[in-house]
């Protein structure tokens, strides 16, 4: 398995834990509290840094692990990192316009602000994930 | 599942007939990883031009010896 594959399944499970943690608290808070009562600012901030952490902390170990191949990159590793990208592209923008359609029905901002995160979020999984399986049955 | 390529190629073969080279030695001298390489054995991926010029260049034979279109 290669850093790359191991990189992809590193931000995947990253994402997984700390959004899926994220937006299970909130989901909760919003069984007991109107959305527009929330104060969800300071965590969907601070959710960022168990990412950043959690995304050095693998990836050094993999490349500790195998040093040799840490920043070895050729043509097919580029070629399916591009078709990652298009792939998670197009789930960023179904999200960007479903933020956009929900504005226009002017609903709390709570959910204007969650839509496009998690839209990110999607989106980056499924680039990920588009990585993983073209690496496994091939370009 | 694997979603193979139409091209084929003799890579292994000519790997064992040049004194069984590995696919690390071979990926080191075309500037591929061991893993692209192994792709490209298995029919997974389809290389370059460039990558596919350089692998014929290591066996000495012509590109056509190394990759076969059916």
């Amino acid at each position: 398995m290669s850093f790359q594959v191991k990189s992809a399944i590193a931000m995947t499970g990253a994402l997984a834990v700390v959004y899926g943690a994220y937006f299970a608290i909130v989901a909760r808070w919003l069984t007991v509290t109107p959305a527009d009562e929330i104060v969800y600012q300071p965590l969907l901030i601070v959710a960022i840094v168990p990412l950043v952490v959690l995304a050095v902390v693998s990836h050094v170990a993999i490349a500790l692990a195998n040093p040799k191949e840490a920043d070895a990159s050729d043509e097919r590793d580029r070629l399916i990192a591009l078709r990652g990208e298009r792939v998670g592209g197009h789930v960023l923008t179904v999200g960007v316009f479903g933020g956009l359609v929900l504005a226009m029905a002017e609903p709390p901002p709570f959910y204007i602000a969650h839509t496009l995160p998690l839209a990110w979020v999607l989106a980056e999984l499924v680039e990920d994930a588009t990585r993983i399986v073209l690496y496994q049955r091939g370009t | 599942m694997a979603k193979p390529t139409r091209v084929t190629n003799q890579i292994r073969a000519l790997r064992f007939s040049a004194g069984q080279m590995t696919q690390g030695e071979l990926a080191d001298r075309i500037g591929v990883t061991r893993q692209t390489l192994n792709a490209i054995e298995q029919g997974k991926y389809s290389p370059s031009l460039e990558v596919a010029f350089k692998i014929a260049r290591v066996f000495a034979v012509p590109l056509e010896q190394v990759f076969q279109y059916p």
